[in-house]
This record gives C-alpha cells, sequence and structure tokens, in this order.
C-alpha cells in the first residue's frame, strides 16, 4: 500500500518540524516540511495536515493568532471542511482553535503557574476511539505518555459548551491526575464536531520513542530505543486511519 | 532602506586621533572617546601602524585588544591545557571546537561544543543579558556548519533572598534564558546552579551549547584557500547601535552607578529571528555540502561586522576590503565607526564564491523570507575578501580604516603582577553531628542542594524530540545524535563556587573531575572538556593569581584524567571572564567552570540516578575523607569557611570512572549518582527520590564504621570528597566487585535499596515525603 502523503506546515518561528516528520514517517507515511513561503495551494495535494509546535509568528497578538490568518491555514481549513485529517500540536493547537477548526475554544495561560511549563505528563484517552479518526487504532482508554512543555495551553470556554463537548465525545484526551495548566474537564486535547480535525496540547512526537521515556519508564531500558513509544502510536493510528 | 550617513559622521570615523602627550594626557583621549585602551595600548597603536589611528581604527583597536578578544592576561597561562587526543577533530581557535561522536552508516560524526559567559549584561539587564548569552553561543556552533541541539546553563548568583536584588537578577536570567532556548528550539540538556554572597553584585551566566555535524560537512571560521575575491555576506538583523562597545564592556568593572550608562552596551536578543535564521542556515549547509562548495563562516560576536569579517579573513591568511554603505541598518544617522562595530544580535557572516552568492541571498531572503520576519534583516554582500593582508573599510567613498590585517588581529600580551601563592587552608577536625536527621533535612534544603526541578521547568527540555535523559534526572543530559542510530552524548556542567572559595587550584581540579564523573554516571565516556574561567580584576594580584592557579588546577586534573586518552581530557573550547568583581572592589570567588562532554554508543545502556528497584546493592566508590571544607555541612552549622577541601586521587579516579561507565554498560548497574553537594547521604537521599522528588524507593545504609572506618561519622555522611553511589542488581554483585577490583577499584558496601524511608543503621530513619518537602521546596518561591 503507498504510503499516505501528510504535510507538516512550518511557520516562521516554528520549532518542532523536525521530529514530527520524523514521528510521521516512522509510523509509514510520507510526510515533508512544507515552508509558509511555499505556494499554498500545493497543500491540496496532501491527504492530511500536521501543525507542529514552536512560536509561529512569535506568538504575536496571541499564540498561533497570526498564523491561523495565513493563507497556508485558509487551504488547511478548506480541506478539513471536505474531510480531511488535521492534527494540531502545541503551537499547532493553538493556530488551529484560533482559525475556529474545534469551535468556540479558547487556549490560555496556564493556571495556576502562569508561565512556562515543561514536564512529561500522562493523558488518557477519554473518548471512544472512533470518535476521532486520529485516535480509532488506539485502544479504548489508552495511556499515553506527552511532554507538556507550553505556556498557553489551558483549554477554556462556557462552562456550558465544555458539558457539551464532553458528552459529545470530543475532549479526546484527558490528562491523567488533574490538568497541570488548569484546562477545563482537564482536556489535553479536543477535537472537532466532525472529528477529523484534532488539537492536542502536550507533544506527542517529542517522546514518540522508547528512548525519549526510558529515563522514567525502567522498563524500557535495552528494549529497541528506535521503535515508536505510547506517544508514537498515535502517529500510527493516524496512518491507519488515512490507509484506510 | 535607511542606509547613508551623513558626511559629517563619515568624517568622525575617518578623523585622525592625535596620540601624544603625557599619561595623564592619553588617560583623557581614551576617557573623552570612551576607549578601553591604556596609555601604553595607545602608544603601542602608534607605533605598529606608524601612524596615528582613525577614530574607527581606534576603536576597533579597543576591541580587539580587549580581554574578551585577546586574552590577554589569560593567554600565558592558557598554553598549559591539555587541547589535543584523538577524539579532537577541530581544537581551540574556532567559533567552536569539535570532538567526535561516533560512526553512523559509514559516517562520521562530530559534537560541536562552545562555552561563554554573559556575566556583566546579565546583572545589568537580566533577562535581555542572560537571553542574548544563549542566542550568541548558539551562533558559535551553527557556524561549523551544526545543527544546534542542546544548551546548558551553569548559573551562580548571591544569596536569593526573598525580594532581594540577587533574586531579580535570578528570576530574570532564567526568564531569559527560558524565553530564547524555548522559543528558538533548543532544549536545555544540562547545568549547575550555586549561590555566594560574592555573586550578589556580579552574577555569573555562562551558557554551553551542543551541535551536531557530520565530519565532512564541518565548516572553519576563516576564508578557505584560493579565497580570493570571495563575496563577504552578512546575514540576519538589521544593523542598529546595541551593543557597541560590548566586548569593551565586558572586560570593564561593574559600577552601580554607571548601570544605567551600561546598558546601552547590551543587545537585544531576537529568538524568533535567530529561529528562522538557523533553518535557513541549515538548508544553505545542505546546498554547500551537495555542490561541494568551499567556504567560511563565522559568528559576529565581538566588534560586530569588524570583530567577524577580520578575524575570518585574517585565520585565512587573506584582507578584506567593507564597504558600510552595504550593511542593512535599522535607521539613520548611525556614525559608520558604530555600524562597523556594533554588536547587534542575530548576524553572521559568509565569505562564499561569488558565483554562489545569488543562491545564497535567495535562499535567506527569498525561501525563508528574512525581510518579512524582521525590519530589514536580510543577507547581503558588504565586501570581498582581498589577496593583500590589508583591512579597508569606506563609508561613502571614505576611508575609515585602513591598516594591515594582522596588526589588528594579533594579539596582545598583558603582564600583570602576581601575588603570593594562597594561604593553605586550615585543618578543622570534623565535627560531632548528633542530630543526623535534622542535619540531613537542612543540607538537602541548603540553596546549593535542594531541587532545580522548579528553574528546569521553566526550559524546555525535549523540543526536537532526542532527548533521551533530560536535565535533573541524572548527573548528565543525553541526546541522541541521529534517529535511528543509538549513538548519543552526555552533557555536564560543573565548578564548586563553595571550593572556589577556599582554593582555586583545587577547586578547578574538582570541577574537571566532578564534570567527568557526571557523565561516567549515566554510563558515557567522557571524552573533551570546555572551560569558562571567571575571575577578578587581573590587574589585581591576589585575583591574577587565583586565575593562574585554577588554570593550573584545569591542567593537573585535565591531563591526569586519562579515561579516554593518555594525553588525558582535552580543552576544545573555552573562554575567560575576568573583572569579575563588584565596585566595591570585592571579586567573585575564583569560578573555574567546566563542561564535559561524554560519547554514548549505544542509548539502551543508559541509567539515572533514580533507584529502580528494591532489593539492589549499594556501593560506594571513591574513599571518604575527614575534610569538610566548603562542604555544605560546613556551612549548614556555621564551621569555619576555610577548613581543607577533600583531595583527589586521580588513580582512584580513574579506576572508578572506567568501573562505572563498564558496570553501567553490562548492565550491572541499575543507578549511579556522584557524590558532591551535601555529600554521601545527601546524594543517596536524591537517589531516593529521583529527578521528579517522587521516587519511592528507599534504602537502607549500614552504620558509618562498616564502610567508612576510621573517617569522622559527620565526615562519612556529609564529606564532599567525591565519589560514586552505584545502585547493583543483587545478581551482578559479583561481577561488578570483581571488574571494578581488577580495575583497580575500591568498591565498598554500603547497604541496599528498599522501604520506604532513608535509614542509617543506629544513626537515622527518615521517611522520604520528609526528605522530598524539604529538598523540593526552596527553590519554588524563587523561581514562581
Amino acid at each position: 500500500m503507498s504510503r499516505p502523503s501528510v504535510a507538516v506546515l512550518v511557520f516562521p518561528g516554528t520549532n518542532s518540524e523536525v521530529e514530527t516528520v520524523d514521528a510521521c514517517v516512522d509510523a509509514g507515511m510520507d510526510a515533508r516540511a512544507v515552508l509558509w513561503s511555499d505556494p499554498p495551494s500545493q497543500l491540496r495535494d496532501y491527504a492530511a495536515y500536521v501543525l507542529p509546535g514552536g512560536f509561529a509568528y512569535e506568538d504575536r497578538v496571541r499564540a498561533g493568532a497570526i498564523a491561523a490568518k495565513s493563507p497556508s491555514v485558509a487551504v488547511v481549513a478548506e480541506q478539513a471542511a471536505a474531510g480531511k485529517l488535521v492534527l494540531g500540536l502545541c503551537n499547532g493547537a493553538q493556530i488551529v482553535a484560533e482559525a475556529g477548526l474545534i469551535g468556540p475554544v479558547a487556549i490560555a495561560h496556564n493556571l495556576p503557574a502562569g508561565h512556562f511549563q515543561c514536564k512529561i505528563v500522562e493523558v488518557e484517552l477519554s473518548a471512544s476511539p472512533a470518535r476521532c479518526p486520529i485516535t480509532a487504532a488506539l485502544p479504548p482508554g489508552a495511556r499515553l505518555k506527552m511532554a507538556m512543555a507550553h505556556g498557553e495551553g489551558r483549554f477554556t470556554g462556557n462552562p456550558q459548551f465544555f458539558d457539551g463537548l464532553e458528552r459529545d465525545g470530543r475532549i479526546t484526551f484527558r490528562f491523567v491526575g488533574g490538568a497541570p495548566n488548569g484546562a477545563m474537564h482537564a482536556a489535553a486535547a479536543v477535537c472537532n464536531e466532525g472529528g477529523n480535525v484534532l488539537a492536542i496540547m502536550p507533544h506527542p512526537e517529542r517522546v514518540a520513542w522508547n528512548y525519549n521515556l526510558a529515563f522514567e519508564e525502567p522498563r524500557l531500558r535495552g528494549m529497541d530505543p528506535m521503535r515508536p513509544s505510547t506517544s508514537g502510536s498515535l502517529f500510527a493510528s493516524l496512518a491507519r486511519a488515512l490507509k484506510g | 532602506m535607511a542606509r547613508a550617513a551623513t558626511a559629517d559622521l563619515i568624517a568622525l570615523s575617518a578623523q585622525v586621533l592625535p596620540i601624544e602627550g603625557s599619561d595623564e594626557d592619553l588617560k583623557r583621549l581614551a576617557d573623552s572617546e570612551a576607549l578601553a585602551l591604556t596609555p601604553p595600548e595607545l602608544r603601542a597603536i602608534r607605533e605598529r601602524l606608524g601612524r596615528e589611528p582613525t577614530r574607527a581604527e581606534a576603536h576597533a583597536f579597543a576591541i580587539q585588544w580587549s580581554e574578551h578578544c585577546s586574552y590577554k592576561s589569560s593567554r600565558a597561562f592558557l598554553g598549559s591545557l591539555p587541547t589535543q587526543s584523538p577524539d579532537v577533530l577541530v581544537g581551540v581557535g574556532e567559533d567552536a571546537g569539535v570532538l567526535r561522536a561516533g560512526e553512523i552508516d559509514g559516517t562520521e560524526y562530530g559534537v560541536v561544543v562552545a562555552h561563554e559567559s554573559h556575566n556583566h549584561p546579565s546583572q545589568v539587564v537580566p533577562f535581555e543579558g542572560a537571553a542574548t548569552g544563549v542566542g550568541g553561543i548558539l551562533r558559535d556552533v551553527l557556524c561549523m556548519g551544526a545543527r544546534v541541539v542542546a544548551s546548558a546553563d551553569p548559573l551562580r548568583f548571591g544569596p536569593p533572598l526573598a525580594g532581594s536584588h540577587a533574586a531579580y537578577v535570578a528570576a530574570g536570567v532564567v526568564d531569559g534564558i527560558a524565553a530564547y532556548g524555548n522559543a528558538v528550539g533548543v532544549p536545555n540538556l544540562a547545568g549547575d546552579l550555586y549561590f555566594h554572597p560574592s555573586f550578589r553584585d556580579n552574577c555569573l551566566v555562562n551558557v554551553v551549547a551542543l551541535g551536531f555535524v557530520q565530519r565532512d560537512r564541518i565548516l572553519h571560521s576563516r576564508v578557505p584557500e584560493l579565497g580570493e575575491g570571495y563575496d563577504l555576506v552578512l546575514v540576519g538583523k538589521a544593523t542598529d547601535a546595541s551593543g557597541f562597545g560590548g566586548a569593551a564592556f565586558a572586560s570593564l568593572t561593574l559600577d552601580a552607578q554607571e548601570s544605567h550608562a551600561n546598558k546601552s552596551a547590551v543587545q537585544v536578543p531576537d529568538p524568533f529571528l535567530k529561529n528562522v535564521i538557523m533553518r535557513a542556515s541549515y538548508a544553505a549547509f545542505d546546498t554547500i555540502a551537495a555542490q561541494g562548495i568551499k567556504v567560511g563562516f563565522k559568528d559576529l560576536g565581538a566588534g560586530g561586522i569588524m570583530g567577524s569579517s577580520s578575524e575570518l579573513c585574517a585565520a585565512g591568511g587573506f584582507g578584506a576590503e567593507i564597504d558600510l554603505d552595504a550593511v542593512p541598518v535599522a535607521l539613520r544617522g548611525l556614525a559608520p565607526f558604530v555600524v562597523l562595530m556594533a554588536e547587534t544580535q542575530e548576524r553572521m557572516l559568509w565569505a562564499v564564491p561569488p558565483a554562489f552568492t545569488p543562491q545564497l541571498l535567495s535562499l535567506y531572503n527569498e525561501r525563508f523570507t528574512l525581510p518579512e520576519v524582521a525590519a530589514n534583516a536580510r543577507a547581503a554582500v558588504i565586501g570581498k575578501v582581498t589577496r593583500d593582508r590589508q583591512y579597508v573599510v569606506r563609508a561613502g567613498g571614505m576611508r575609515v580604516c585602513d591598516l594591515p590585517i594582522e596588526v589588528l588581529t594579533q594579539p596582545v600580551r598583558a603582564t600583570w603582577k602576581l601575588g603570593p601563592p594562597q594561604a593553605p587552608a586550615l585543618a578543622v577536625p570534623a565535627p560531632l553531628v548528633t542530630d543526623v536527621t535534622g542535619a540531613l533535612l537542612a543540607v538537602l534544603a541548603h540553596p546549593d542542594v535542594c531541587s532545580r526541578r522548579p528553574l528546569i521547568e521553566r526550559y524546555d527540555t525535549v523540543v526536537r524530540g532526542a532527548t533521551a535523559i533530560p536535565s535533573g534526572y541524572a548527573d548528565a543530559g543525553v541526546i541522541v545524535i541521529e534517529r535511528p542510530s543509538p549513538r548519543a552524548v552526555a552533557l555536564s556542567v560543573d565548578g564548586n563556587a563553595r571550593f572556589g572559595a577556599i582554593s582555586a587550584k583545587l577547586a578547578a581540579a574538582h570541577a574537571v573531575v566532578e564534570a567527568a564523573r557526571n557523565v561516567a554516571a549515566v554510563g558515557a565516556v567522557p571524552i573533551g572538556l570546555t572551560d569558562c574561567l571567571n575571575y577578578g580584576n587581573p590587574e589585581d594580584p591576589v585575583a591574577y593569581r587565583e586565575l593562574a592557579d585554577g588554570i593550573e588546577g584545569l591542567a593537573e586534573a585535565a591531563r591526569a584524567v586519562t579515561i579516554s586518552s593518555d594525553a588525558g581530557l582535552p580543552f576544545v573550547s573555552g573562554n575567560v571572564s575576568l573583572y569579575n568583581h563588584a565596585a566595591s572592589g570585592s571579586a567573585i570567588v575564583p569560578s573555574a567552570v567546566v563542561a564535559c562532554i561524554g560519547r554514548i554508543d549505544d542509548v539502551r545502556k543508559t541509567v539515572t540516578m533514580q533507584f529502580v528497584e528494591s532489593g539492589d546493592a549499594l556501593y560506594v566508590l571513591g574513599a571518604r575523607d575527614d575534610r569538610l571544607g566548603g562542604s555544605v555541612l560546613a556551612g549548614v552549622l556555621g564551621l569555619t569557611p576555610s577548613g581543607e577541601l577533600p583531595g583527589i586521587d586521580y588513580q582512584e579516579v580513574n579506576a572508578s570512572l572506567r568501573a562505572v561507565i563498564d558496570g553501567i554498560g553490562r548492565g550491572d548497574v541499575h543507578a549511579a549518582h556522584d557524590i558532591s553537594d551535601g555529600g554521601l547521604l545527601a546524594c543517596v537521599a536524591e537517589m531516593c527520590l529521583g529527578g521528579d522528588g517522587v521516587g519511592e524507593i528507599g534504602a537502607v545504609l549500614a552504620s558509618c564504621e562498616q564502610w567508612a572506618p576510621g573517617i569522622a561519622p559527620s565526615a562519612a555522611l556529609f564529606g564532599e570528597a567525591g565519589g560514586f553511589v552505584v545502585a547493583i542488581a543483587p545478581d551482578s554483585r559479583a561481577s561488578f566487585e570483581e571488574a571494578a577490583r581488577s580495575l583497580g577499584a575500591r568498591p565498598i558496601r554500603l547497604g541496599q535499596t528498599g522501604g520506604s524511608s532513608l535509614v542509617v543503621t543506629g544513626v537515622c530513619e527518615i521517611p522520604l515525603g520528609t526528605a522530598a518537602a524539604a529538598w523540593m521546596r526552596p527553590l519554588q518561591d524563587l523561581f514562581a
């Protein structure tokens, strides 16, 4: 079967494109970094889009705000409306939210810390795996280690609306043991109504291999360090969804 | 684009300064021109040139002959440091050093390392000073043709009392490092942190950066052979007046009253632009390698365009012609000599064949759109490499500089009066400690010992996805070189400030040995070092002696640690920072800060400091020592601060390093930690708690007489003689002990892991939760 093509969008200030491309490639996708100066129209040729982490456009105005208005994201929005899969990771999640692709959801500064926090966190698949095609190949209730590395990662909005998200299975991942950034419903990831756009705040791609996590999971020592970690399995699930 | 300087500003730059009269006259001239040059140096300029210099030339000399650029006070001593070994690919003398990191799929990789200080700027404007320190070191690594992959920050502050200026400086520095490193996307891999009153008015902000590069793609900080007629291409931020005189500033004494004036000498960071420049440069490296083009590449640091272009061309044996009218500037009305020497951040200089220039310009300006990323940022041709070794700078058709390039770049020397040898430290008997529990909790809560987690969490430690052991979980951080190869590199930084207060020489030697132990404790083989020598005013005989002693200590230890080469551990990069003292005259404690690089063939075979199994056997390597000078315990108990430091037995050091590295490689060792700040008991406590402070495996140690016979219990438990504590799988005990002994190491059984307390038989039993509370808390408020 051919390898599905995935565009990893790079904006000025993006800083996680290398590990994002590698995680996708290792999971069987043909992933490429597409620069902001490349013609946006060529994005239509890709089967799916991953928006990686960083500080696109210096997070001017608000994290993700400028990139959300870029021509490339306009093409991504158009393709998402046509049902293609979109995965936003950290700053990519902020861009997806700013672009309105996951509804009236804001991502605000961490509380109570009020500053950037970096640590390994555990998240739990809190909706049915098939609710979002990107997670469809994960086992129900799957627990994944991810790397939180953000100062503005608190999912927030109208409390009734968030209750609705919960009921509708759109809070895809939840922090285990409470949200270290103060997110409503301890949300670590939110998807759109159609389930084809997923915004995750902690990074799966930065701990996508066993060697990234062996320091705190001694059972991984001695195992193939380059095999996908639990976070890496998310990219395998994305690949599965694209291969249909 | 704002470019042309007015005729009067050009004339000002080209104006000849009369070097004549008495010392007093020349001092007045230097003061009125803000030239950091002494009367003898001014006369030397006239002598070397055979004429009087222009204003632009005089400023160029002031920078190139500053301590920061010329190492004029330290050069005489630096020659004693070992700099060669089979692992050195590029030694000292370029923007950064390169060590052999290992072969992947038939291609040899180098690990690039650079080490700098940004002490004075960080004291004056902590956020910007620390951020630009990170920015500068990343460029040094980038300019070797490398992907920049990690940074580390050794920090020294005054006691962090709530509301104090020292606390403000500490918080601002950490914010600045985080803001820059996190945005640019370079993970923080290591660091250390000490507090001492001598850093109150003069903090130390050292910074180390690592890169990876294929050996055949290393770029050099010089115009290559056949480089005549090459274009000089300036890349980056539009030049402004920021940082004008920065190198001279780094070599001056800080005065609180002048701190406002000093602020203009500090540069302005732009990690966002740097992020894009780095990516564009990576694309340039790939093109250059694919097309087999020979180039030179150099960071703009001290002295801006002047410093970089003169050194790049002189190192290749060429001269240069610079056209200041071609330099993209941020504002009108800058005098040409300011444009030439301002230290605006985020700039680099290429020397490339003219046929390649259009491709390089298009890559930066069009594909990576520099002009859209920051106002007037771009790549632009600003000059030519010439065959005659003349350094010529033009502005508006006038020559503002025209001198033999070597005169500018050839270092001067300063020799100062060397003070008498340091008085020997006092022999102080080890005290009787009756409340070991109370002492341990006080030691764990000491600012030099307590958990660094509140600080480390501010830094991105995982960007790039290459991190195997992040900062704070082990004695060294570990990153893989290139997926999917399991090859990796470890990094540690060290330099005990309390030891420095007692003996400049022994503290420096301990720094080398501890740095080597730290990379060994994760399973890496130490292969090379960098140093940052932070000392006081060299014109003060006492401080000058400390500098000389410190270098002697580094040289002695580095030559003696023969773990990877008979030549010892080579220094491949470094920096000297002098004049670190308050205006009151009180100098910082002598601070040789050392970074050590370790090589790891298989990242699977690494361990952290945290216990992973109950029932593991605990061993100590390295003899305990009754001397408690410089220990945290001495501070906690209020003992005389000048007691003798523990000694170093290099034979034991080499044997123990090998025993630990081999033991980790065989899988015998489950956890390892070096004994340093706080001593053995704090070391074991940290192994129980782990980097997050949530570990649940305790330890039971035998009574002190069993593992440290003849040593006072207080010194056995809290003495800071170096060594390791290792946890060994029960069925590997025999193989570990046998292998270690055959290497000449002396592993001594300490106890075993298990339970939920830290127990010393007959002495104390401390629940891990109690230890964690003491250890985790102290820095939370400082970095909240």
